[in-house]
């Protein structure tokens, strides 16, 4: 690399001012990196808790919503939810983390609406499976906005590593063995000058 | 970004994707014509801001969810179904652990 560069004072000093940048540059990455990783470590352990929450959760309902089914059988259990339980309320916005924009929702809180059937010909095992999945929707919500965030953080966190990684193990040392370079050749130059000049002035003084 | 009202979704067998119904998420279910990926591009250009897909489904098209992850919307994220055990989850987990930290510490 280092020789086919051109060893000049202007190209010594474009590279200087290059490697100040970079070292900048990794320095905030590597800055970047770390807050990052802190927040996403904080994230996974939300993340896995309200996994674990909401697997609990549904297999609860699962249970109550196949008692209904054999209580009441399958042809009625589907006309009882076939009306929609109407539209619920999600508010979705944003947050910056480190630079990235990871989602935020929140409820506006018209989620625990009613039950979307008619009691004469559905079981107790239905309200309960209903009424569990309404409670349950806050805590998916919550899970959503978690693990979409844990999915942009783990991304990003590798693209930052590889720039940190690229700055530190290839643009950093290369950098740094070119200006070596540079200053051995103009210190090289100005030896091979001054040797010159101590042989024309022997040249002269010998006449 | 300003807040906004989502839409949520349920891509799932209708057995399963029925419970989400009762708390109001609109239930879909892939067929022969609208298969999961052409679902979920329908549904992302129907303005549904969170999608939650039965794990099953899920797997048979990652790669088609990977492109909507680099924007905050819309959420797409995996559910338990009648036959999974959470292994799956637990694994997306790990895996995001590894991607980001380089080794499963935790």
């Amino acid at each position: 690399m280092a020789k086919q560069i051109n060893p000049t004072r202007m190209e010594l000093t474009r590279l200087k001012r290059r490697l100040k940048t970079a070292a900048r540059g990794h320095k905030l990455l590597k800055d970047k990196q770390n807050g990052m990783t802190k927040q996403f470590m904080e994230q996974i352990r939300r993340n896995r808790e309200l996994r674990a929450k909401v697997e609990a959760g549904l297999a609860e309902a699962a249970l109550q919503f196949s008692a209904a089914s054999s209580v009441m059988g399958e042809k009625e259990l589907g006309e009882a939810l076939l009306l929609p339980a109407g539209e619920i309320g999600v508010v979705g916005g944003s947050n910056n983390i480190m630079s990235v924009q990871v989602p935020t929702l929140r409820s506006d809180g018209s989620l625990a609406a009613s039950l979307p059937y008619g009691f004469a010909d559905t079981s107790y095992e239905l309200d309960a499976a209903t009424i569990t999945m309404t409670k349950l929707f806050p805590i998916l919500l919550q899970l959503a906005e978690c693990e979409k965030t844990c999915d942009m953080l783990a991304s990003e966190i590798e693209k930052t590593r590889r720039r940190v990684n690229a700055l530190e193990h290839v643009m950093i040392p290369e950098m740094e063995r070119n200006i070596k370079f540079i200053t051995m050749k103009l210190e090289d130059n100005e030896r091979q000058n001054i040797t010159r000049l101590m042989k024309v002035k022997d040249v002269i003084n010998s006449r | 970004m300003t807040e906004k009202k989502l839409k949520a979704a349920v891509i799932g067998p209708k057995s399963v994707a029925a419970l989400y119904g009762a708390a109001g998420v609109a239930v879909f279910e892939p067929s022969a014509e609208l298969s999961p990926q052409k679902l979920i591009a329908k549904l992302y250009n129907d303005g549904y801001g969170i999608i939650f897909i039965t794990e099953a489904i899920y797997k048979s098209c990652e790669e088609a969810v990977k492109k909507y992850l680099t924007d905050p919307y819309p959420i797409i994220i995996p559910v338990p179904d009648d036959t999974s055990d959470g292994t799956y989850s637990r694994e997306r987990i790990a895996a995001n652990i590894k991607k980001a930290i380089g080794s499963d510490l935790i």
